[in-house]
């Protein structure tokens, strides 16, 4: 309601008032969008416990395909290729998996260099657990804010340089520890960065329930 | 640091344009005048304070207002810094941010900040909260003596 009626103020007065009235409307808008783009993260961050699924068979492949069909306007504007080896079947939330893969893959795209992003998503097989990677080809991230990044509002750069709510990652964190796994970067600046994440195996029980939330 | 007949300069370190220029229209209101500059984050922020690289010839504010939840080095580690640097930690250092958590308060003044405000949502009140740091630190306050570089 507020970013809309912000965005009719700006589109019948911007250019008819002064120059101040332009800048401040400017600050509406974007300050509009912001607050609902925030609170949208925010809800997705706190359901990643209260409104989990029982874990479930999940071909992995499938949720990339439908990842990527979420994503194709940021692929295509971006020019961005994404790469995906033979990924398992295994239990998991397949929804909350598709937003962790969804937030992965569109941060490649979105941090990129000027050459067009290039994404591979692959997965292998290490004890009882898949380890994915992310990987891209993009600004990467400085080793020593490895950790840092998967903290709730932590970011890296300014909203004027990129857009984002510092949410993404700390979501994707929540999933992976909901199912039992562990998430950690691997980059260096200016060389592109490779998120792993562990997911492990579980036996398939007729009425599993997951995890409580914490 | 500005001589005695020199206007006092402000040093802003905020990340968000909109509060740039909240700021900056709430000190014009006030007409308060004083040369105010604004970095947007903190590794920034002790370029300026260090004057290295663009910042080799900008004198030292003579007062700080960090925000403290800024990208890259957040608003503490900041504060840290000034208050470790012998150069710097003379300088007021007046958190004004958005956040009213009591360890966010906490925080700040075990890190020697001079002060913690907490911006309010309100222009009005906003406006008041900015003229109110004007008068206190700059009218009312000795600031310390400038310094040589």
């Amino acid at each position: 309601m507020v970013a809309s009626y912000a965005q009719l103020l700006a589109r019948r007065y911007r250019g008819k008032l002064d120059g101040d009235a332009d800048d401040f409307i400017g600050f509406v808008v974007d300050g509009a969008l912001r607050m609902q783009q925030l609170i949208n993260d925010l809800l997705t961050f706190s359901r990643v416990g209260t409104r989990g699924k029982a874990f479930a068979p999940t071909d992995c492949t499938a949720v990339v395909q439908r990842v990527l069909g979420n994503l194709n306007v940021a692929i295509a504007e971006s020019g961005a290729t994404v790469a995906c080896g033979p990924l398992p079947t295994l239990q998991a939330d397949d929804v909350q998996l598709g937003q962790l893969l969804q937030n992965l893959i569109s941060n490649a795209i979105k941090f990129r260099r000027d050459d067009p992003p290039e994404v591979r998503v692959t997965a292998r097989h290490d004890d009882s657990a898949w380890v994915f990677s992310v990987a891209d080809n993009g600004i990467g991230i400085d080793p020593k804010y490895a950790e840092r990044i998967f903290v709730i509002f932590q970011r890296l750069h300014t909203k004027a340089d990129y857009p984002g709510t510092g949410i993404g990652l700390a979501i994707c964190k929540k999933i992976v520890e909901r199912h039992g796994g562990r998430i950690w970067l691997e980059s260096q600046p200016g060389a592109g960065s490779t998120f792993h994440f562990s997911l492990p195996e579980r036996e398939e029980i007729a009425h599993e329930q997951p995890p409580q939330p914490d | 640091m500005s001589s005695p007949h020199s206007p006092i300069r402000i040093l802003l370190v905020e990340d968000n344009p909109g509060d740039v220029r909240l700021t900056i229209e709430a000190l014009k209101d006030g007409k308060m005048d004083n040369p105010l500059d604004a970095v947007r984050d903190g590794i920034e922020a002790l370029a300026y304070l260090r004057q290295e690289g663009i910042y080799a010839d900008t004198p030292l504010p003579d007062l700080i207002l960090l925000d403290l939840n800024l990208p890259r080095m957040d608003g503490r580690e900041v504060l840290a810094a000034i208050k470790e640097d012998p150069r710097l930690r003379q300088i007021p250092v007046v958190v004004l941010t958005t956040s009213r958590a009591e360890q966010d308060i906490v925080k700040s003044y075990h890190l020697h900040a001079n002060c913690f405000i907490t911006k309010p949502v309100d222009l009005d009140q906003f406006v008041e909260v900015v003229r109110g740091i004007d008068n206190f630190w700059l009218s009312i306050v000795t600031l310390p003596p400038g310094s040589a570089r």
